[in-house]
């Protein structure tokens, strides 16, 4: 299992995980247009599962959402917003900002 | 004195500009406990938006831990001030705290001189009270975070990579082609590492692979000493696609062996009768 120190690392490991899923769905189109969508835990794992980092990532930023309450977080770029809707399922809602 | 009024819950929201990302739930759990008992001592500090709702921009925390009370209406301040000094006095309250964490700061100024609310570095340093070094310290931590989250991004696109690899490359702020990553890909993943020298070295991609390529060409043509049970020892060495072995005796060639290496039978044979252990 992961180990997660501080809230430092659970917002690097947020960011690492929205920057990630939101760039992935701007390659496969989604936002050419719609400014917003909802990503559920089939395209999450499929995002995120492809390696031994990426599925760490997947339960590092599940953990960052629940120990930490990371729940919304700008990507890297500052491009996207990424939202928890459900920490459990896990569903996530991913807003453009700007193009 | 500003006047403090009552504001029912559906119309507040908590601000997208607010610089804090992680939420202490036992805190907000507490501050719950609080209110039950104590009620909300201090007023949100409150911003009208053009869509008659208000938007939080002090008391975030508060305004949740009301929430779990079930408080259906909050007393708050309302500020007529525009968004641009609302986003300041939402990052000037938090960090007065202490309690944000530096990737929260850093991101929040980073995003504030983007929008052009600080007109630079230096006016944000003067407002936080902070030395412009300490800030470019901030943001900089912020640059190595991006580094890895660039890695990452590599990582999961191409799965195979090395980490370590897709980390140079983003420090470096190489973008590889698809190509590219797919020729990193072929080398065994604990031997990706090597590149990195090399990419440290040249800073470009195709030099770094092709230097790799012929170091190991190199490595590969260097000759092979073997000694046999008989006294007799070999030297095998490759050259443009031949195989040359050599047999010594006390360090004096006595027979040679070259073999065409396109065939791989006729070469394993060959060397069977040529070897004589």
């Amino acid at each position: 299992m992961p180990k997660m120190k501080d809230k430092g690392e659970a917002i690097r490991q947020m960011l690492y995980a929205a920057t990630i899923i939101a760039h992935s769905l701007e390659k496969k189109g989604v936002f050419k247009n719609v400014d917003e969508t909802v990503v559920g835990r089939g395209e999450l794992r499929h995002i995120l599962d492809k390696d031994r980092d990426g599925k760490g990532l997947l339960s590092l930023a599940s953990m960052a959402a629940k120990r930490f309450d990371v729940r919304r977080v700008k990507t890297i770029d500052g491009k996207y917003l990424v939202e928890v809707i459900d920490v459990d399922k896990p569903l996530l809602k991913v807003r453009r900002l700007r193009k | 004195m500003s006047e403090i009024v009552l504001i029912e819950k559906e119309k507040l929201i908590i601000a997208d500009y607010n610089p804090r990302i992680a939420r202490n739930q036992e805190k907000i759990r507490a501050l719950a406990e609080n209110i039950k008992h104590a009620g909300m001592a201090v007023p949100l500090v409150v911003r009208p938006t053009d869509d008659g709702k208000f938007e939080i921009i002090d008391g975030g925390e508060r305004f949740l831990a009301g929430q779990i009370v079930g408080m259906d209406k909050y007393p708050c301040i309302i500020k007529n001030i525009p968004l641009s000094e609302a986003k300041k006095l939402a990052l000037a309250v938090n960090v007065e705290r202490e309690e944000l964490t530096d990737e929260e700061i850093a991101m929040c100024i980073r995003d504030l001189i983007e929008e052009g609310v600080f007109k630079s570095k230096k006016e944000a340093a003067i407002f936080l009270g902070w030395s412009e070094s300490y800030l470019n310290e901030k943001l900089k931590e912020l640059d190595e975070i991006k580094d890895k989250t660039i890695a990452k991004q590599l990582v999961t696109e191409y799965p195979g990579l090395n980490i370590k690899v897709a980390e140079t490359l983003a420090s470096l702020g190489i973008k590889p082609s698809k190509e590219d990553i797919e020729i990193i890909k072929m080398i065994p993943k604990a031997e990706q590492k090597t590149i990195l020298d090399k990419l440290q070295e040249t800073g470009d991609i195709k030099k770094a692979i092709a230097k790799y390529q012929k170091e190991r060409e190199e490595e590969i043509a260097k000759p092979v000493k073997i000694r046999a049970p008989s006294g007799h020892s070999y030297e095998i060495s490759k050259s443009d696609n031949k195989l040359i072995i050599f047999k010594l005796e006390r360090g004096t060639i006595i027979e040679q062996l070259t073999l065409p290496l396109s065939d791989l039978k006729q070469v394993i044979e060959s060397m069977r009768k040529f070897l004589d252990f």
